[in-house]
């Protein structure tokens, strides 16, 4: 390749620590030419982070470059000094974050922030610099960029926030820009219009686009090479389309296995690479991934595989490379009904290999982790047709209190009148763009908060919202938190989190309890040492068992998990999805699976509902939902997720414009009329009621529903007495839900 | 906004008589009684009874305090019978000179405290950091009598650079003003307590600032380092200083009795001193309710440059 923007050769980045030094990079080498993007993909602490930094000459404390060179337009950036480096970036090397909500100054307006390199860079006069503040932020598609120029961060949503971020990255029109995780920290509808702006003003510019994600579905959707890292090394490197169709290397064939992805097989667990990486302050001598590895072998422990090339620039360092293909045709043998894997399954999910046992990886007996999962016709129905969980018309609104006498002046309406039911061993999954009330409604379930109107009914009682009859609610529902690194208390030993609820609800006595969290620990997968250890001991896969662990130690008959995977790597998140389905089939738990992540909700859950301002607008079994969507809104999510097959790339045709309105003040009629590519006059006054449009419960709210409803009547045939009541528009959907959810 | 500072003001008035009734009731309770401290130890119980009569003591101690509060809501402080003059007229003369103190020990303070504390922080764990740390740990340890008299020893006494006291008939701010160099030992023990916590709290914001994003985002710009300290890292890890300001008003002002005391200091904490010895009621009276108003007052300032330096801080 000629004339390259930027040529990284053997780059080492050493972190001392205590115990030693990490080798956080291990000598990776790459180049980038003008208008290429190239996606460099890996677990956190591949130390893909590490390399961007690197090249800006901005790593963290500590951290320094320990050999090798980083050429920037032909200048190695490695041995220059600080203030001649200072002098690239920004200027020639822009930098986009991940999360668009702590990278901007809060206490600086929009245009002083964006203004600042263009003053650093250029010498340009502050009103020169504030005028280039104002065209970058009109080519980052910021609406009346004049006026932004006097926000604050605060004053805008995440999305135009990173716009913003975008903005200050490009103020100087520099040659490459890296992103790191630029979407990461964005709803998927957010993602699809940022991600499409970084292409467009990539190939307008002829910007090199150095694209740093974990999420290999916005890699075949954006990059042009992929780079592919494991601990501080590439591991494989190529063309998108060879990445994807003909990897080599067997980290990157079960990267790609570990996703669920719209198409995910249902019926299979998910593979998950056993495990964890290794520990860099003394990385193996021979092959980084081998321990890990499904077709290791001795020479991979002994001997470090070179990276090779083959003819088209396809890299990998490999001593027995894969065919290219997915393996998925050796996992998975079985195939059994749905229903009838619903019965106590343990020896046969042979548990995603706990983290802990990196020893035992290199035997292939591994590859039975991911064992078959049934899949019959799909369940709406709760395995022996009970009714767990019923809301009815729900209302939580949070006041906003304004004035000398603190008067309400007005209310965020999260949770707007929502009805719906789980079942006993049902899988209820929430999806919907962060702000739509999904973990406000997740809230509710547990009892934490309590609703305005409406009813939630747990076994047929209405829940109580306070007193003894509350704490007895509390045993039966519990709730899995999303970060496992913040919700665990960080001065109490494993043991003494597991047995808290234990002894709020006082159940059994000291031995008892002790009996009963070390044969729960087991069943996450921990070895019992774990008892006396602090969550920071743990990674984060393992701090989410934890988590799992402390929500089951009452032995709730509900588990409402928020968002229980979205912090973590696609490897250990599916070790966490293939736990999460082996504890319910064994225990006959129910959850309500909270999720932003479509992929996630569609494996794991039978029903689905989608949330949009506070409002269900459809809900479902996932495969009706996912496939025949009638709501535009579900349509459009489901558009906007990248998949990770780069043969799909440039197919989607985003359908949800703009951004949540604010759900203090949420559009009339139908609330999502300011998004929809269909909306008309009816949808600004009346407000669409959910109505059938599948004889198993599938319901959603739209005047002009992508597919045919029901007709009046035609419901009676499989639910009897469902349809009288959806079809008037005072409808009350749970009726007709619960009908499914008790009919078979 | 406004509706915030009605609201934080009708507080402050709560405050305030919270704080008089208890003082009011406190210095009641010791014993000898104004009269005795007055008159002497060779009054008379007739000439006792005169005075207390004269000046309300022999009435029952809530309605003392009734008549006190109606006095007080007509703009009368009392009168002080030690000094022979109107309340009001004492703060007049001496409340501007301890508030020339108070200031510019405040402004002593946060000069060097904020960017030692800044400097700190970006030099994290290297030898001026803790060199730093010791200084501030000893000048908030030691009590500030005694580091007033040890630099009167030092500077006055032993180097004859700095006078040990203002001039002692310093009637109005500006004579105290005449002689600038006779301030500064007496600001500068006062300001050292307020230096070290300043310096402490600036340095603990500014580490936990320092590993924030933007921080990263504004050196990605390839801006100067001093502009990344000062444009981005000083703004955002000064807010809990400016409530500290607030929150330390109490301890400077008791500082500045003792520092009052030590330096001969003509202003409102030397003559409070001299108030309690004599017990003058309403010398002690008018002036807690000063130093309460002014706590509160300062407090709330303080949370009023919070919003002012903080866009995402709205009152409401």
């Amino acid at each position: 390749m000629t004339a390259d923007l930027l040529e990284v050769t053997d780059l080492r980045v050493d972190i001392p620590v205590r115990s030693g030094t990490v080798h956080a990079v291990g000598g990776v080498s790459f180049s980038l030419a003008p208008g290429e993007t190239l996606g460099v993909v890996g677990e956190s602490g591949s130390g893909k982070t590490m390399v961007a930094m690197s090249v800006m000459r901005l790593l963290p404390p500590g951290a320094r470059i320990a050999g090798g060179s980083i050429k920037v337009l032909g200048t190695d950036i490695t041995s220059m000094r600080e203030k001649d480096v200072r002098r690239i970036r920004g200027r020639d090397i822009g930098m986009v974050f991940q999360d668009p909500m702590t990278s901007l100054n809060p206490l600086m307006t929009l245009g002083s922030q964006i203004a600042e390199p263009v003053r650093a860079h250029s010498g340009a006069s502050k009103a020169e610099a504030l005028a280039r503040a104002e065209e970058v932020l009109g080519l980052v598609g910021m609406p009346r960029p004049a006026e932004r120029l006097r926000n604050y961060p605060h004053e805008l949503s995440g999305g135009l926030r990173q716009r913003a971020m975008i903005a200050t990255a490009l103020a100087c029109s520099p040659k490459l820009l890296i992103a790191d995780e630029p979407t990461t920290a964005l709803d998927v509808t957010i993602q699809d219009q940022i991600l499409a702006l970084l292409d467009d003003l990539r190939a307008r510019f002829d910007m090199g686009l150095l694209l740093i994600t974990h999420d290999m579905g916005v890699i075949a959707d954006r990059a042009d090479r992929v780079a592919v890292m494991y601990a501080g090394q590439l591991v494989e490197t190529g063309g998108v389309e060879t990445i994807f169709n003909e990897m080599r290397h067997p980290y990157t064939q079960a990267l790609l296995e570990s996703i669920p992805g719209l198409q995910a097989d249902r019926s299979r667990a998910l593979y998950s690479i056993p495990g964890a990486p290794p520990d860099l302050t003394r990385p193996p001598a021979g092959c980084r991934f081998a321990a890990r590895c499904r077709y290791a072998q001795e020479r991979c422990i002994e001997e470090e595989p070179r990276l090779t090339a083959d003819a088209g620039g396809h890299q990998f360092a490999c001593h027995f490379p894969v065919d290219g293909r997915r393996a998925q045709h050796l996992v998975g043998v079985e195939v059994a009904v749905r229903g009838e894997a619903r019965r106590p399954a343990g020896e046969r999910t042979v548990e995603v290999a706990g983290e802990g046992t990196v020893e035992v990886a290199g035997s292939p007996d591994h590859v039975l982790s991911a064992l078959g999962r049934g899949d019959g016709p799909e369940p709406t129905t709760a395995p022996g047709g009970r009714v767990l969980l019923r809301l009815e018309n729900v209302v939580k609104e949070f006041p906003i209190r304004k004035g000398l006498l603190r008067r309400t002046v007005g209310s965020v309406k999260a949770v707007s009148g929502v009805s719906l039911s789980v079942g006993v061993g049902e899988t209820f999954g929430l999806v919907g763009e962060s702000g739509c009330g999904k973990t406000t409604l997740g809230r509710l379930m547990v009892g934490l908060l309590e609703p305005d109107s409406g009813t939630i009914e747990f076994d047929g009682v209405v829940a109580a919202t306070q007193g003894v009859a509350l704490k007895r609610h509390r045993k039966d529902v519990q709730l899995m938190f999303q970060d496992p690194y913040a919700s665990l208390d960080p001065r109490m030993r494993v043991g003494s989190i597991l047995r808290e609820p234990l002894n709020a609800q006082k159940i059994g006595d000291k031995r008892q309890r002790t009996a009963r969290i070390r044969q729960l620990l087991e069943e996450v997968g921990l070895p019992g040492r774990a008892l006396g250890l602090y969550p920071h001991e743990f990674s984060g896969g393992q701090r989410q068992r934890i988590g799992l662990a402390r929500a089951l130690t009452v032995e709730p008959r509900l588990v409402v998990a928020d968002e229980p995977v979205s912090a973590l790597d696609v490897s250990i998140q599916s070790q966490i999805l293939n736990l999460m389905w082996r504890l319910q089939t064994e225990r006959e738990l129910s959850y309500v699976l909270i999720s932003h992540d479509l992929s996630v909700v569609r494996y794991l859950a039978d029903r689905v509902g989608v949330m949009y301002l506070g409002k269900l607008v459809e809900v479902g079994p996932v495969t009706d939902v996912y496939e025949h969507s009638a709501h535009p809104y579900t349509a459009g999510l489901l558009e906007a997720v990248p998949i990770p097959d780069p043969a799909k790339r440039g197919t989607r045709v985003p359908k949800v414009r703009g951004e949540l309105p604010s759900p203090a003040n949420p559009p009339s009629g139908c609330r999502f009329r300011t998004r929809c590519p269909r909306a008309e006059e009816i949808c600004a006054h009346e407000e669409p009621s959910l109505r059938p449009f599948g004889h198993l419960g599938h319901l959603a709210a739209c005047h002009f529903p992508l597919v045919e409803p029901l007709a009046v009547g035609q419901g009676a045939g499989a639910e009897p007495g469902a349809a009288s009541t959806v079809g008037t528009a005072t409808a009350d959907p749970s009726g007709s839900m619960s009908a499914t959810g008790a009919g078979s | 906004m406004l509706a915030y500072i009605v609201r934080r003001l009708i507080q402050a008035v709560i405050v305030v008589i919270g704080v008089s009734l208890i003082v009011f009731l406190l210095i009641h309770l010791l014993p000898g009684g104004p009269a005795r401290a007055a008159l002497g130890a060779r009054a008379t119980k007739a000439e006792i009874q005169a005075f207390n009569v004269a000046n309300g003591y022999n009435r029952s101690i809530p309605v003392q305090y009734g008549l006190y509060v109606w006095h007080l809501l007509h703009g009368n402080l009392g009168y002080s019978y030690h000094y022979n003059q109107s309340v009001l007229s004492l703060l007049e003369t001496n409340l501007p000179k301890s508030a020339l103190l108070v200031g510019l020990a405040y402004v002593l303070a946060l000069v060097v405290g904020v960017p030692l504390g800044l400097y700190q922080a970006v030099r994290r764990n290297k030898i001026g950091d803790h060199a730093v740390t010791t200084v501030a740990f000893v000048a908030y340890a030691m009590p500030t009598f005694w580091a007033g008299m040890l630099l009167i020893l030092a500077f006055a006494i032993t180097l004859h650079v700095l006078p040990a006291e203002v001039p002692q008939n310093a009637a109005t701010v500006g004579a105290i003003l005449s002689d600038p160099r006779a301030l500064v030992l007496p600001v500068v023990t006062l300001a050292l307590v307020n230096f070290s916590i300043f310096s402490r709290f600036m340095r603990s914001s500014a580490i936990e600032n320092l590993v924030q994003d933007y921080i990263r985002t504004a050196r990605a710009k390839g801006i100067s380092s001093t502009r990344v300290v000062f444009r981005h890292l000083l703004p955002n890890s000064v807010t809990p200083i400016l409530t500290l300001i607030g929150l330390t008003l109490p301890i400077v002002l008791s500082g500045a009795i003792v520092v009052e005391t030590v330096f001969n200091y003509p202003g409102m904490g030397y003559l409070l001193w001299t108030a309690a010895l004599k017990q003058d009621y309403p010398v002690l009276m008018g002036f807690t309710l000063v130093i309460g108003v002014a706590t509160v007052v300062g407090s709330l300032l303080a949370d009023l440059l919070y919003a002012a330096v903080d866009p995402r801080v709205r009152y409401v």
